[in-house]
Formats: C-alpha cells, sequence, structure tokens
C-alpha cells in the first residue's frame, strides 16, 4: 500500500510538473568570444530577412551612407537614373527622361510562383486576360545571365499592385531562373510605363537584360569606360555610356535539312532541323572577350551538369578553324538545365571563337541521339561561318 | 500466506523473468523488428524523425499501411530492458566458474556497449563547423572560430548589442518554445531590462515581405510575415520562426519576427543599452579554437565524385602554441575530448577562384572509444570461452589417442627378436 502512495506521489509530482507555465525564468546563460552573428542596430526587417546584407554601419564602410553591394554589374543605357533599392527590388531605375517609366529587377527563391503565375499577375496589372501553358510556350525568349528566360511584352491599362488603372501603359518584362548568392530562383526584370516611353527604352531595356552579370565577376565585367555599372553604387550619371562601334555581321551557309527561324534577342540566327525536332543551334557575337573561353566552356560545363575543366584541360579541347582562327569546340553530355526543368540524356555541342573585339558563339542542344545525327552539320556550319562584307551589313 | 512472502515471491519471479533467456530472444527479436520498421519508415520520415521515434522512445506506433496501428516498446527501453536482462541472467545469476569466465567477460563488455550507446544517447552532442580559408573572406568569424553550430536544436540568444568579445548571452533552448505552436510564454531574467514573449512558433517558416500572391496566417510586422512550409523530410531543412513581444520595464512594447534564416538578429532598445535577440541554431563551444589554413578538393576527372578533399587547420588553445592539423575523409581530428571530421564543401555552385568553404562534423561523445574497449573486452571474453574449449577439446583428443595407443600397444608392438 505503501509503495502504491509513493509511486502516486511520483507519478502526481511528474504530472504537477509546470511544464506549461506562462512564464519562465531564463536559467542559461554562456559566454561567446565573439558575438555569433553581425549585430546592425538599425537593420529593418528588410535587411533582416532580406537575401543580401543591409548598409554597413558608418563604423563598418562607408560613412557616406552608401548602399551594399548588390550582385549584379550592368551596363546602364543612355537615358536611365538608377535609384536604391527598394524593398525586394534589387535594382531600379527612372527609365525615359521622367516619363513616368521604371525599370527594376528582383529576384525570388525557387519559382517565385512559376512562370505561367507571374506572367498572368502582369497581365492582370495590365488588365489582360490570363493564357494558359501554350500561349507561355509560344512567347519568345532571350538570354539573361546566361540563361533562356520569358520576354513578355503587353500593353493595356496598368494597375500594378492594385492603384488605380494608368491607361495606355505597356510593359516588358523578363523572367529567367537565376541562382543568387548559392540559392535557386527566379530573376523578374520588369519595365513599365507610357506606352510611348517603353516602346522607345525597348531597345534599351534588352540591352540592359543582356548586360547584366555578377557583380566583381571579373570574366564578365566590361572596363568602366565602357559605363559600367555596380548596383546600390552608381557611377556619375552625366558621364553617360560612350558609344561603341557595331558589332560585325555574319553570314553562313545553312547546313542541309536545316532551317533558319524567326530573329531572336541577341541571336544572330537560330535553326532547326527537320530531322531532329529537339535540336537547336544558334549563333552569338558578344563584344571583347565575353567572359573569356574558359568562362564560356564551363558555363555551358555547368548548364549540362558537367565540372568545370581547368586552363590546361581546356586548352586540350579540341579546335576548328573558324573565322581564321582555332576556336575552341565543346562537346559535353549530362542533364541540360533549361527553361522547363532539367532534360537528362542530353548533349551540348559549342563552339566558342574569338577575334579581334568581338567574340562567336554557336551552341547546339538536344537529346544526345540527334545531337549525334547533326554533328556533322554543326561542324560544317561553324566551318562556314564568315564575316558580312560592309555592303551585306548595310543591307 | 503472509504479504511479505507474496511480494518474496512476486519479486522472484520478476527476477526469473527479467533475468531469461526468453526475454533476451525477445528483446533481440524486438530489435530487428524495430531496425526493419525504422529502415522502412526512412522512405516516408527524414532520419532525425526515425531515429527519435524508434530508437529514442519508450514506446511507438508503428502504422501498417496506414490502416494497422502496431504499438511497440522503442529501441531506448528495450535496450535498458536487454541491460537488465544481461545483468541479472548474464552476470549477477550466472555460475562463477573457470568455465563460465570467458562468457562473463562477452557478457560484459556487451554491457560496456550498451553503456557507451546510454552515455552518447544522454550526453553527448554534435554539430558543424565550417570555416572559409584566412583570408579569402572579410570576415574573421568565417574563418576561425571555437563555436559549432547543432544540425537540429535551436536557441534563442539575447545579449548586449554593443559586446564585441567575451559576450554573456542569455540562452532560451528550443525544448523551452519551439512545442508552442499557436500558444505563447513570457521568458523574464532579473539581469535583462525587457521580457520576452514568444507566439505563433513555426517549426519550418520563411520570412516573406507580404505582398498580394500569399495570405499570411499571422501578423504583418513590418511588411513582413511569417509563411508556413510544409516540415521537410530532412529535419536540418527546416527552419524555425515566430512571433516575439518585447516589454521593457518602463512599458514599452515591440512586436517582431524571429526567424531562424535572418541574417542580423532583432535590435531592441531597452535599459539605455540596445539589445540583440537572435533565433538561430544551437551553438556549442570548443576548449579550443580552429582556422582553416588550406582546404583542397580534388574530384574524379568527368565527374563530381570526390577523389581528395582535406583541409589544414590550425588549432589555437590559451596557453598554447597554436598547432597544425590535416583533416580528411576518414582523417579526423581528435582533440579535447572532440572528433572533427571532414564533412562536405561548398558552395556547390562555386566557380574556378571562387572562396570555397570546409565543413567540419564536430562530436562531443565522452564514449568515443568505449564501443572500441567494449570490443576488446568481447574479444578477450571469446577468446577466453572458445580457447578454454579448444583446449579442452585437444586435451580430450589427445587422452583418447593416449588411451587408444595403450589398448592397441601391445598387438601393434613388433615381435622381439631373439638370437
Amino acid at each position: 500500500m505503501r509503495r502504491c502512495a509513493c509511486l502516486l506521489s511520483l507519478v502526481l509530482a511528474l504530472g504537477g510538473c509546470d511544464d506549461d507555465a506562462p512564464t519562465r525564468a531564463i536559467s542559461h546563460t554562456r559566454v561567446a568570444t565573439v558575438p555569433a552573428k553581425r549585430f546592425y542596430a538599425q537593420a529593418k526587417s528588410s535587411d533582416r530577412f532580406g537575401r543580401f546584407p543591409a548598409a554597413p554601419p558608418p563604423s563598418e564602410g562607408s560613412p557616406h551612407g552608401e548602399t551594399s553591394p548588390a550582385p549584379f554589374a550592368y551596363d546602364l543605357p543612355e537615358g536611365w537614373h538608377a535609384h536604391p533599392p527598394q524593398g525586394m527590388r534589387l535594382l531600379s531605375f527612372h527609365v525615359g527622361g521622367g516619363h513616368g517609366a521604371e525599370c527594376s529587377v528582383v529576384h525570388l527563391p525557387g519559382g517565385g510562383g512559376g512562370t505561367l503565375a507571374n506572367v498572368n499577375r502582369w497581365r492582370k496589372q495590365m488588365g489582360l486576360a490570363a493564357i494558359d501553358g501554350a500561349a507561355l510556350a509560344a512567347l519568345p525568349s532571350v538570354k539573361v545571365l546566361g540563361r533562356q528566360g520569358v520576354l513578355v511584352e503587353l500593353e493595356g491599362s496598368y494597375s500594378g499592385m492594385g492603384g488605380e488603372a494608368k491607361p495606355d501603359h505597356a510593359l516588358v518584362g523578363v523572367i529567367v531562373p537565376h541562382v543568387l548568392s548559392g540559392r535557386a530562383g527566379t530573376l523578374f526584370i520588369k519595365m513599365v510605363g507610357p506606352k510611348q516611353t517603353v516602346a522607345g527604352e525597348r531597345a534599351h531595356f534588352l540591352a540592359f537584360c543582356s548586360s547584366l552579370r555578377p557583380a566583381g565577376d571579373g570574366g564578365h565585367a566590361r572596363a568602366p569606360a565602357d559605363g559600367d555599372h555596380t548596383a546600390g553604387a552608381p557611377s556619375p550619371e552625366a558621364a553617360g555610356p560612350p558609344r561603341r562601334p557595331p558589332l560585325p555581321k555574319l553570314r553562313w551557309q545553312t547546313p542541309k535539312g536545316w532551317s533558319e527561324r524567326g530573329p531572336r534577342p541577341m541571336r544572330e540566327v537560330t535553326f532547326s532541323c527537320a530531322e531532329s525536332p529537339g535540336v537547336e543551334c544558334y549563333v552569338t557575337v558578344l563584344r571583347g572577350e565575353a567572359g573569356g573561353v574558359r568562362e564560356n566552356v564551363n558555363r555551358w560545363r555547368k548548364q549540362i551538369g558537367q565540372e568545370p575543366l581547368s586552363d590546361a584541360e581546356v586548352s586540350a579541347l579540341p579546335t576548328l578553324r573558324v573565322l581564321d582562327r582555332d576556336a575552341t569546340l565543346l562537346d559535353a553530355q549530362g542533364t541540360l538545365e533549361t527553361r522547363d526543368g532539367p532534360k537528362a540524356d542530353h548533349r551540348l555541342l559549342g563552339l566558342v571563337c574569338p577575334q579581334e573585339g568581338f567574340t562567336v558563339f554557336v551552341k547546339l542542344t538536344g537529346p544526345a541521339e540527334e545531337v549525334q545525327r547533326e554533328r556533322t552539320r554543326f561542324r560544317a556550319l561553324c566551318a562556314s561561318l564568315a564575316l558580312a562584307a560592309k555592303s551585306e551589313e548595310a543591307q | 500466506m503472509t504479504s511479505s512472502a507474496t511480494t518474496s515471491n512476486f519479486r522472484s519471479k520478476l527476477v526469473d523473468v527479467l533475468a531469461s533467456y526468453g526475454l533476451c530472444c525477445v528483446l533481440l527479436l524486438l530489435l530487428f523488428v524495430l531496425t526493419f520498421f525504422g529502415t522502412l519508415e526512412q522512405t516516408e520520415l527524414g532520419l532525425y524523425d526515425v531515429q527519435k521515434k524508434y530508437f529514442e522512445s519508450l514506446f511507438l506506433v508503428h502504422w501498417l499501411g496506414d490502416l494497422v496501428p502496431v504499438p511497440l516498446p522503442g529501441a531506448y527501453l528495450v535496450l535498458i530492458v536487454l541491460g537488465v536482462n544481461l545483468v541479472l541472467g548474464g552476470v549477477v545469476r550466472m555460475r562463477k566458474t573457470k568455465a563460465t569466465l570467458g562468457v562473463l567477460v562477452t557478457h560484459a563488455g556487451i554491457l560496456i556497449l550498451l553503456l557507451a550507446g546510454f552515455v552518447k544517447l544522454k550526453f553527448s552532442n554534435e554539430g558543424h563547423l565550417t570555416l572559409f580559408e584566412v583570408g579569402r573572406v572579410p570576415d574573421a568569424r568565417m574563418t576561425r572560430s571555437d563555436e559549432y553550430v547543432s544540425y537540429h536544436e535551436w536557441e534563442i540568444a539575447i545579449w548586449d548589442g554593443a559586446q564585441e568579445r567575451d559576450v554573456k548571452e542569455w540562452i532560451i533552448p528550443d525544448s523551452e518554445f519551439l512545442s508552442l505552436g499557436e500558444g505563447s510564454r513570457t521568458f523574464t531574467s532579473p539581469d535583462l531590462p525587457f521580457d520576452l514573449e514568444v507566439r505563433r512558433v513555426l517549426r519550418n517558416c520563411q520570412a516573406l515581405p507580404k505582398g498580394p500572391m500569399w495570405k499570411a496566417a499571422g501578423p504583418v510586422i513590418d511588411g513582413y510575415a511569417l509563411r508556413e512550409l510544409e516540415l521537410a523530410r530532412e529535419n536540418e531543412q527546416n527552419v524555425a520562426g515566430l512571433y516575439a513581444t518585447i516589454r521593457t520595464s518602463s512599458g514599452e512594447e515591440t512586436q517582431a519576427i524571429l526567424w531562424g534564416g535572418q541574417r542580423y538578429p532583432l535590435a531592441v532598445r531597452a535599459g539605455g543599452r540596445t539589445w540583440a535577440i537572435d533565433l538561430r541554431k544551437r551553438r556549442f563551444k570548443m576548449p579550443f579554437a580552429v582556422a582553416l589554413d588550406k582546404f583542397t578538393r580534388e574530384l574524379y576527372p568527368g565527374t563530381n565524385m570526390p577523389k581528395v578533399f582535406k583541409s589544414e587547420v590550425t588549432v589555437y588553445e590559451e596557453g598554447a602554441p597554436p598547432t597544425k592539423h590535416l583533416i580528411e575523409m576518414n582523417e579526423p581530428l581528435r582533440h579535447r575530448g572532440l572528433v572533427l571530421f571532414q564533412a562536405s564543401w561548398g558552395p556547390a555552385n562555386a566557380r574556378p577562384g571562387d572562396p570555397l568553404f570546409s565543413t567540419f562534423a564536430v562530436v562531443r561523445n565522452p564514449s568515443d572509444y568505449w564501443p572500441l574497449y567494449a570490443c576488446i573486452v568481447i574479444s578477450v571474453g571469446m577468446l577466453l570461452a572458445f580457447g578454454r574449449k579448444l583446449v579442452a577439446s585437444i586435451r580430450t583428443q589427445a587422452k583418447q589417442r593416449r588411451a587408444a595407443e595403450q589398448t592397441e600397444g601391445p598387438s601393434q608392438a613388433p615381435a622381439k627378436v631373439t638370437a
């Protein structure tokens, strides 16, 4: 009996432990050699929860209150004015000389809700009906930061985030997957404003998109004299970007069985192959070294899930004589990252041909079997590349 | 029959059961079943949750095909009973003779093994230490540290933001707030000029700016709210978050969000000082600091398979000169009761020339070497047991041979040749 009483007391004692007490004393303390995290007394929620460092406190950085470096460098188009990023915006610009147009760059983790949902969100902002997946697939693509993104162009009454609708507005936007600070996500580049202004700034917008590159990326960054800007630390806008000579035009012989597709931003030409419907090939010309041979070879290898190569390994790659230079040929197989997600058993044939003042890129991707079939034609296309005569360029 | 006799009888029967071979067999069978179910369950739950449910619990319910509940004792309970069984049946009640010495020693070895497991469960901890190479990143905290970070446990830490060295931290372990859910609790300390109320605790969430694309279940503070996410299968991937109210002694209230992924701690002004409040993974202090001098990685050509990855580190200890060590796969650094294993490296998407970091798994386990000692003891025990049998067998055979020789001797002996 006594044992039972003892047991009951124990159970009651345990049960009576004040586990749900609304108030508790903090009983644990420790001494850390240094604070585990940098402390910033002025940090707002956007600094604390954002993906990029907040402006450093005066003791740590510039006393002039400069904003912190953001992850991109870019060429600032003429007439654009950078202003400090707000909220989720990494970059923000007034566009078109104060005519109410603006451009912003936002990065969201993951798919940010999905491309279709975001395209439809933009359409809703412009007072347009939603589209379906098939219509989305038909949208043109544009290459930003080495990835193919969807180019969206809309006209309508812009109501933004629920504000008053503004008629005769236009929106040009790009949605592109991008890994930022090690986090896979989606980049949203959007220019919106009065229809006239947006139409006039469309070319600048596309040039801006194609000029985006990782900040501090020596391989991609051009000389500051080219009007280079790093987000958050804009250089004097008065200087403006100097005019650059136009890129040379190329000509080529379309391989048998291939056909040229419509013009695409940043591409000289895009081919599709009748016998190999999964294959796409295109030619691009970029100014300068465009990052260099190794960077571009490794960028392509990364796209197809392969490890980067060292300088020595890149030097050992096969070459092909193109435009009187030895161009580096890449042939890699693996899982190709595409806008529609990863695709296994794909193959990438690439050619990087540095020239005086510009670099030519030829890239062919598709299912491994189909690429094998088109391999000879790819080499034939590369070998056929030639500089267009001045008269042809003028045309 | 008197009550004392009844009690004595019951005790005797209980000891009989606890010391029986039958119980031992049942327990071993249960361990097999638990291991089997636990392994299967890993397809649904992560390793951490399975470990908690099947191997660190007293009881559990396993569902067969989500239809039939099977109540089972947890491996923790089974191993305790197995230990009792082994002590009573395999040591206390066993005849202590020369013949049973080997078995006794073997049982002692198994007990050491069980004890090692118990000590590890109760007194060990583990985490990771991630360091960049010295000089490759500007923040010295990322290249040298005397702390490692838990993989699973959270804590709320409060410290005076003005302190830069030997920082006193007030710690609230996650056992006191993680299971609050929608409830709330206020934490106080006479040394702090404010109380901290914690509520709406989420085990996996994300702090996001409130926009039109999602609906916040909780309050929106400073434009941000916590968005609850489904629990990840691997517990390490869950990021906790909570809403907090800071009440100063002067009656001021500050509403805030604490999120496990926050870049900076929350700053609160109270008592004439600015306090930092951070929700973070639990941190353990080491009796020495480690700095990463050089990290080397080599992959098999054309693959992502690591051929070699190794870290050259310097260990700094108070009152001792710095010492250099090499940590590589299967070659950990064992120092002052801690073991640092080369675990991983990153970032995974690093390009040539990018600064890399090296991650060490750090384990503090007082019974680190006990399994080795247990194996030695078990080997000695088995050597004694089987060695004795071998000697006995050899002796028996020799005796039989001699006996056979003696019986067969006269007939086999050659005849004497006489002149």
